[in-house]
């Protein structure tokens, strides 16, 4: 199938890219070439294969691997807020969201 | 000989027989990278006082005998794809130009145990997404054997910076190929672990069903010696095994008599250049020669392998980078109009052309409508491959190959045309998709001197089978003593 225009428009709207005219007519030429590319996986019969959700581990590592709850050490404040925040600031700041 | 040039063990032993201090090993290697840089970019940042400041704790700390390690006092240089606290680690994108890390990887932390002195960040391509370091928005690196060509990628930056004497050895990572590709690239030795050998805490994900950090050094010891380091469980990394971690140098053994090794007929076909095809030819007759038992193999579900990494790897790519929103770190768009403006505008202008390519790419293929034409045909088909690479350790012991069909092309060359960038990646992909471990040795030079490098893939957790391989191919030959004149 082709993929045009529209389809890059609708992609990229569900990943939050924005795209300008001139990148989505060239990702729609680059996606098209790629995904056709990758439809040459049609011709392999899968019909009798479960598909492989997990890369197999050890054997002891196949079940859920938890810690223990134990409290650790939490990373200083300021160290872990984004650079632009203000010093000693005690949140992220995002635009605001409710009116 | 200047230090530059000296391997890991030589420079061990140097240091503890005290004919060199760390400080003044140290101080070579930064005036090395000074003077090299303008010509090879290997580096996005270097952490000169750092480095000279841990120099000097580490030496007082061997001079008090409270460090035992082959690696202390050892200048290294890590992918900027690798948390280091304190330091900026990039992906070699806008998106983290301005990210700090509050900690250090498991590797990193287990590398500054063992008395590790760290150079720099290296260069790479954009979130380890391409073969070439081309995609980095900081800068261009540059191959030390032609400073027109690529070093490959996407660990570009570490490859160049070992062979080129501005790092002793690096860690670089690999989700399709990314130690391995640059090393052969670079004439130098790339290994990657089998997935779950060593953590991955702290390493950026790209593709978590793949990546893995590894080791890129001048000769085979030496990147056992770093694999000794950062190998073993870590409760932080799900996928990290509990396996009892052997001595790896123990497999430094020379000798592969009886050892059977595979070569697939797919790995010699027309596609791989004559050069590169000759040389791995004259690597199976090496291997013949000194005993071991080559035999002639097949997988022909190759043809697959390169659709079904990429989509699994760019569905997990587009999954693993919606968390760059701009709001904990990262880059920000500024005076935005709503929180979706923000996010959208924070995306669009902080992830470069083949990043935003590729998350649209395994977007689409998560897609509902796509889902199962590609996202689960990829994962059957990994089911697949993995059983075949199984049915053919049963006739081998390892498998060897090409790591790419071509050596180092033009800077600019294959840019343009990412199909053809992608399925250079038919050999190197599969070992990914099957969670096994791979080393690229270098194994010969094309008419136009490029190196070229042998690839020997073992089964999973065998490393002990390609390390010896490896080495005793390397003690059997000298392709590993050639250097770059580069200065």
């Amino acid at each position: 199938m082709a993929i045009t225009k529209e389809i890059i428009e609708y992609i990229a709207k569900l990943a939050r890219l924005q795209l300008n005219e001139r990148e989505q007519d060239n990702m729609a030429v680059e996606i098209g070439q790629i995904i056709s590319y990758f439809d040459k996986l049609k011709e392999l019969d899968t019909s009798d294969i479960d598909s492989m959700e997990f890369l197999f581990m050890d054997e002891d590592t196949v079940e859920n691997s938890l810690r223990d709850d134990i409290v650790g050490k939490s990373y200083d404040r300021n160290k872990l807020l984004h650079p632009e925040e203000k010093k000693d600031s005690e949140y992220f700041t995002v635009p605001r969201v409710v009116e | 000989m200047q230090l530059h040039e000296y391997t890991i063990s030589e420079l061990s032993s140097l240091i503890s027989k005290k004919e060199i201090s760390i400080p003044e090993l140290t101080r070579h290697m930064l005036d090395r990278i000074e003077k090299l840089e303008p010509k090879l970019g290997c580096y996005i940042s270097i952490v000169e006082d750092k480095a000279m400041e841990q120099a000097a704790k580490v030496q007082s700390m061997l001079n008090d005998g409270v460090l035992n390690s082959p690696l202390a006092g050892i200048p290294m240089g890590i992918k900027d794809n690798i948390c280091t606290d304190g330091i900026p680690t990039t992906c070699a994108s806008k998106m983290l130009s301005n990210f700090i890390p509050p900690y250090n990887a498991y590797v990193v932390k287990k590398l500054y145990d063992s008395g590790a002195v760290l150079l720099g960040k290296l260069n790479m391509d954009e979130f380890a997404m391409g073969s070439s370091t081309e995609s980095s928005y900081f800068k261009m690196t540059k191959n030390p054997w032609d400073t027109e060509r690529v070093p490959g990628g996407s660990s570009g930056g570490s490859a160049a910076a070992v062979v080129a004497g501005e790092a002793i050895y690096a860690l670089g990572s690999d989700t399709g190929g990314s130690i391995r590709q640059p090393a052969s690239f670079c004439g130098c030795v790339g290994l990657k672990p089998t997935y779950g050998l060593v953590s991955r805490f702290g390493l950026v994900a790209y593709a978590s069903s793949l990546d893995q950090i590894g080791p890129i050094t001048k000769i085979v010891t030496d990147g056992t010696l770093v694999l000794n380091a950062i190998a073993g469980h870590d409760p932080m990394d799900l996928t990290s095994s509990r396996r009892a971690q052997p001595d790896y140098t123990k497999a430094l053994i020379n000798d592969v008599k009886g050892m059977k090794i595979g070569l697939p007929r797919e790995f010699v076909d027309d596609g791989v250049d004559k050069d590169v095809r000759n040389a791995i030819l004259n690597a199976v007759k090496v291997f013949a020669d000194l005993g071991a038992e080559c035999v002639e193999i097949s997988i022909p579900v190759m043809e697959y392998v390169v659709p079904a990494y990429y989509i699994i790897a760019l569905a997990e790519a587009s999954s693993n980078l919606a968390r760059y929103d701009g709001i904990k770190f990262g880059y920000r768009a500024s005076e935005p109009e709503d929180i979706l403006d923000f996010c959208m505008r924070t995306r669009s202008e902080g992830f470069g052309t083949e990043v935003k390519r590729r998350i649209l790419l395994g977007t689409y293929v998560l897609s509902s409508g796509y889902y199962d034409a590609y996202y689960k045909k990829a994962l059957k088909a990994r089911a697949i491959i993995t059983r075949e690479f199984n049915k053919a350790f049963e006739k081998c012991d390892i498998i060897i190959g090409p790591v790419s069909p071509t050596t180092a092309y033009k800077i600019g060359e294959k840019i343009n045309d990412p199909v053809q960038m992608y399925m250079e990646d038919i050999f190197t992909v599969p070992v990914n998709i099957a969670g096994l471990p791979a080393m690229s040795i270098p194994c010969g030079f094309d008419s136009k001197s490029l190196p070229i490098g042998l690839q020997l893939i073992g089964k999973r957790f065998d490393e002990p089978t390609i390390i010896r391989a490896a080495y005793t191919f390397e003690k059997n030959t000298d392709y590993h003593r050639a250097r770059p004149k580069i200065n």
